[in-house]
């Protein structure tokens, strides 16, 4: 027998898990756990947390940083304002995530908890050095994203732990970002190599603070330092991509599986970095020549 | 002057369309019974075991579990298949693939069956999986059946293939190989059963063709057919997949033995591995054309892998062999083909029936041989295609209006292949350059057989009731499976009796209620069903004329309905004058007409629909992912009937035909699926057709069909997935001999390509 429950506050939920933990199961927008009768299957009590107001809502803290609630889904924050200006690069990834029925109901604490490899957010979320806000009965701890996944379906949190929000840093200046992955098809896909990027675009056509992160590819989604350094500080051209590409595939620790092979996924994430690239290459050459007419219009 | 009622080639809403939209319509698998049991089949632990033992008693300790049933209490024969009865209905000694029944339990609950079928023990001895066709065809191999493992085979020689090939200035070889595709319909295989208020054994359930499953049912039942009742008015679609009987023999059997109504709903796990699937065929073509372009050889060689029962895998096979040469002039011709059992789940009917596989193969051919002789693709076609009166690539003569050459005329004149020398692509997806995107144009023609073939009876009946206020009802035992055909029936007959739409009704697909209007296959149910409507429509104003004639001394001849009046020589009566307060019911039956030859089962058929396709794709180089940008389709169907309809047919054609290209492939390993559901086995989604689809209706009549009306459905399927190859071929020089093919494959190609 499976109870399914909602409850009105998040201190309820946190007192259920404290008894319950190893018999109940969070549900949030359900598109992972209902597709996966085996987990459910260990589950006798569901414990619905998409309406809790505590984990929803997107805004700046008092502390400077983004905040994005657990139960938020795909669609909204690929949607929202202040997501797009202080974090694009989790916009773009999440309105990759699915089709629209899944973005609807998906949510960001669900693509966390559910910790696939191939998660879209988390390559952004890697990039733009997220913190996940834990909380359980009476504790709460932020958790540097690089250091919350420990494995495929593996994260650290604690039985009677759930995901409250998600921070993100604010950052100054100009940023440059994009999410792109190569899947089996191009809607309702899941991505067999993913590639999220975020830099800081200056006056002179240097970038700074380059992240580069992969999907996919690894046990879990990896940043890769090697391809950070080959564009850090730099002016883009052709060579750098290259170079940087090259340094994604040397990083894939892929695998072969159902969806494609490990051959593949190297090749891919350096393909999808280079794509990426590529325009940004051109708009940023574009901007320095001096006053071209056809001016792309906002 | 083109006499055509407007109603007929119209874009009408589909008589069923508000309900499905709605969710009012109920599919097999809504339905429910008070004081049903829910049915749970125990399948197969391996592909291929001895049974020593099945122990049932575990199973019906479960709580809820009403009754267990195995082999021995099948009362007829334990035995089916639509062609060679070689598949159990419970297996007794042996299982042959994953989706072989071993056992049925019934329960209060689907939880409970469920745990009951978990508790059924079989006791089983596991022998080695015979999974690769060549290896199973040798001598001395593990025989599946008794008469070993070839199921059939074919051979085909026309004219002197060694003469022909002398005289050829360009000879191209290849081997090919397509995978085993799932039909992917929505609904899983489901359906109730239950006595009727007759006492008839009634099996409501998804299928193609009520009376063949009645058979089926009674046979292994040992009763007599007019005990067994067969609806299946609304299938949740099938393309071949329901052609061969899925729930519907186990449900009898539970309400047989418990005379309780039963229910089955197959989880997508258990349809994938227990219905049919597309044969897998590795192939293999040598053609050749001489200097000017005349095709004058096409040798082929056909394994394909029909798995475990024979279902239809026969005429699939000899459909394959019958389009081998496809819609071309060929004067030597060779064709060998085997279809072999193996223990790869099993194969049958799937829209395209081997024709499918065998396109893929000469299609590719042709557009090779016309680079050889730097031809263009279309006009090498065009200088090759069919004309009435041919001899087809067996040897026998084309008798029906052959459209091939104006489907190809029609491609040639079409925005797509006149753009094809364009390199980049039209709309980059954002404005900064993409140079790494190549584009590409293919074509592809194709002939496809229409019905059953000779051989096989082939025949469409249907009964048509006249109401005393002047509306009608037509009857036809055919399914409503998604493709809108009950539409079309409708718009056949109100353009013949000249009644609108909105008084005309369709009950379809009961054994009690309607008659035996044939299979719900091979692009049939228009040109054969639809006939049967107009020579029943004809029959109508016939015996009104003749009532007319006795009751108010009109002149001979028919009568037209007017409303609720009749119109005559004698001017306009009330109907109700006529017909009181009874109703008029006639019956009409259309027998196909066959070739004048028979050279197999169904082989060959006597009417052909043709298309010619043009695909365009972008393929990007540094992903490896294609993306089909547009399609355009060129079908002649005859007579287009329901212009929606068509439309549909040709839409859902391309997806499927792009998911053969480019995606599907059911995964198996020493007999297992890696494919298990919707998860791993990827079909396109919308965002995977193009939004730039075109159909243009090349419209050559066929006499012998309603209004010159053919069939469209696998035509509009089947040219596309060589269309998208050849179209791959264009873009980047490099061609593929194995389908699907994916990013995986291009970039192995390219870099193979580099280096
Ligand atoms: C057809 C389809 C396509 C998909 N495509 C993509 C895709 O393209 N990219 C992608 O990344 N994913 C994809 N997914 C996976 C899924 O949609 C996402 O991972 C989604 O974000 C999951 O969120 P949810 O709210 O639905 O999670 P749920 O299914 O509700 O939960 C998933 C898991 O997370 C736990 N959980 C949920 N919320 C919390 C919380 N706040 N704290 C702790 N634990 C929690 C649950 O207990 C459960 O174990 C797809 C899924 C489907 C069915």
């Amino acid at each position: 027998m499976l109870n399914f429950l909602r409850l009105s506050s998040l201190a309820d939920v946190s007192e259920m898990l404290w008894a319950d933990g190893p018999v109940s199961a969070l549900i949030a927008g359900g598109t992972d756990l209902l597709v996966r009768p085996e987990r459910l299957a260990s589950a006798r009590i569901l414990i619905d947390i998409s309406n809790l107001t505590e984990l929803g809502g997107i805004g700046v803290t008092p502390d400077g940083d983004l905040r994005i609630g657990a139960a938020v889904t795909h669609q909204e924050i690929a949607d929202d304002d202040t997501v797009r200006r202080h974090a694009h690069l989790l916009a773009q990834a999440c309105a990759q995530v699915g089709s629209v029925q899944i973005r609807n109901r998906g949510t960001l604490g669900g693509n966390l908890a559910n910790a696939s490899p191939a998660g879209d957010s988390i390559p952004a979320l890697l990039c733009l050095e997220a913190r996940v806000a834990l909380v359980a009965r009476e504790r709460g701890r932020a958790v540097p994203i690089n250091e919350f996944f420990v494995g495929p379906a593996k994260t650290v949190m604690q039985v009677d732990e759930l995901i409250e929000s998600v921070r993100i840093p604010l950052r100054r200046g100009r940023w440059v970002s994009f999410f792109e992955k190569a899947g089996q098809r191009k809607g309702m896909c899941c991505s067999k190599a993913s590639v999220a990027f975020l830099a800081q675009r200056h006056g002179d056509r240097r970038l700074t603070g380059v992240r580069v992160a992969l999907g996919a590819v690894a046990p879990t989604a990896i940043r890769v330092p090697a391809a950070e350094a080959a564009l850090e500080g730099q002016v883009l051209t052709l060579e750098r991509a290259r170079a940087a590409a090259e340094a994604c595939r040397e990083a894939a620790r892929a695998i072969d599986d159902i969806r494609s092979t490990r051959d593949y996924r190297r090749e891919a994430v350096s393909a999808l970095l280079l794509q990426g690239l590529l325009p940004l290459y051109d708009r940023m050459r574009a901007l320095a020549r001096p006053r071209r007419r056809s001016r792309r219009r906002r | 002057m083109d006499k055509t009622p407007s109603v007929v080639g119209a874009r009408v809403k589909r008589i069923d369309a508000e309900d499905k939209v709605a969710g009012r319509t109920l599919y097999p698998s809504d339905k429910t019974l008070p004081g049903m049991l829910w049915v749970e089949v125990v399948r197969a632990a391996h592909p291929h075991a001895r049974i020593r033992e099945i122990d049932v008693k575990p199973a019906l300790e479960v709580p809820g579990v009403v009754r267990v049933l195995t082999h021995r209490d099948v009362p007829g024969e334990n035995a089916f298949g639509i062609q060679i009865q070689d598949m159990p209905v419970l297996c007794f000694d042996r299982v042959r693939y994953l989706g072989d029944a071993v056992a049925l339990v019934g329960a209060e609950t689907r939880q409970a069956a469920r745990e009951g079928a978990r508790r059924v023990r079989v006791d089983y001895e596991v022998l080695e999986p015979i999974t690769d066709p060549e290896a199973a065809m040798a001598p001395g191999a593990v025989a599946l059946h008794p008469k070993g493992n070839i199921m059939h085979q074919g051979h085909f020689e026309k004219g002197d293939l060694a003469a022909g090939f002398a005289c050829c200035a360009v000879i191209v070889e290849n081997d090919y190989s397509v995978p085993m595709i799932d039909h992917a319909f929505l609904e899983t295989e489901a359906g109730i059963s239950y006595y009727d208020e007759h006492g008839r054994l009634t099996v409501d359930a998804c299928g193609q063709y009520i009376y063949r499953d009645q058979t089926q049912i009674a046979r292994a039942l040992g009763l007599p057919l007019h005990q067994v009742r067969v609806m299946a008015p609304i299938v949740g679609g099938a393309f071949g997949g329901k052609d061969e009987v899925t729930v519907q023999i186990h449900l009898a059997l539970m309400t047989f033995h418990t005379q309780r109504p039963c229910r089955m709903v197959a989880t997508r796990e258990e349809s994938i591995v227990s219905h049919t699937k597309r044969h897998p065929v590795k192939m293999s073509y040598k053609t050749g054309a001489d200097r000017q372009g005349n095709l004058l050889c096409v040798q082929a060689r056909f394994v394909a892998d029909t798995g475990a029962y024979a279902s239809l895998g026969g005429p699939v096979l000899n459909v394959m062999m019958e389009h081998a040469a496809g819609p071309y002039r060929v004067p030597n011709v060779k064709v060998d083909g085997y279809a072999v059992y193996t223990n790869n789940g099993f194969s049958g009917a799937f829209r395209g029936f081997g024709c499918t596989q065998a396109c893929v193969g000469l299609e590719s051919q042709m557009d090779l041989m016309a680079a050889a002789l730097r031809l263009d693709p279309l006009k090498f076609r065009e200088q090759n295609v069919l004309h009435k009166g041919d001899l087809a690539g067996l040897g026998y003569p084309m008798t029906c209006e052959v459209g091939a050459g104006r489907t190809v005329r029609s491609a040639q004149r079409g925005a797509l292949y006149r753009s094809r020398r364009r390199r980049a692509p039209a709309k980059p997806a954002t404005p900064s350059l993409k140079p790494y995107l190549r584009r590409g144009v293919g074509v592809a023609t194709q002939m496809q057989g229409l019905g059953l073939g000779i051989g096989i009876p082939d025949y469409a009946e249907v009964g048509l009731d006249l109401r005393p206020d002047g509306t009608l009802q037509l009857r036809a035992g055919t399914n409503e499976i998604g493709q809108g055909a009950y539409t079309a029936y409708l718009q056949i007959l109100s353009g013949r009796l000249g009644v609108p739409l909105s008084r005309l009704s369709m009950v379809g697909a009961d054994t009690a209620l309607t008659p035996d209007s044939g299979t719900t296959t091979a692009s049939r149910t228009i040109f054969a069903v639809g006939k049967a409507v107009e020579l029943a429509a004809e029959k109508l104003e016939r015996v009104l004329g003749e009532r007319a004639e006795r009751a108010f001394g009109w002149a001979p001849g028919p009568a037209r309905l007017q409303g609720d009046q009749l119109a005559g020589s004698g001017g306009r009566r009330p109907l109700r004058e006529l017909l009181g307060d009874e109703e008029l019911s006639v019956q009409a039956v259309f027998h196909v007409p066959v070739a004048e030859r028979e050279m197999g089962d169904g082989l060959p058929h006597r009417f052909y629909s043709f298309g010619t396709h043009v695909a365009e794709v972008e393929v990007n180089t540094l992903t490896g992912e294609i993306a089909v940008t547009a399609v355009e389709a060129h079908l002649d169907g005859g007579k287009v009937i329901s212009r929606t309809g068509f439309e549909g047919q040709s839409e859902g054609g391309i997806a499927q035909g792009i998911g053969y290209a480019l995606m599907e492939e059911v995964r198996l390993e020493g007999g297992r699926f890696l494919t298990t559901n919707f998860h791993t086995y990827v079909i396109p989604t919308s965002l995977d057709v193009p939004e730039d689809l075109r159909t243009v209706p090349v419209e050559v009549r066929e006499p012998e069909g309603p209004y010159g009306a053919k069939g469209i459905s696998e035509t509009a399927m089947v040219g596309v997935t060589p269309a998208v190859l050849n179209a791959i071929a264009d873009a980047l020089g490099v061609r593929f001999f194995r389908l699907p093919v994916r990013a995986e494959d291009v970039l192995a190609a390219l870099q193979e390509k580099k280096t």
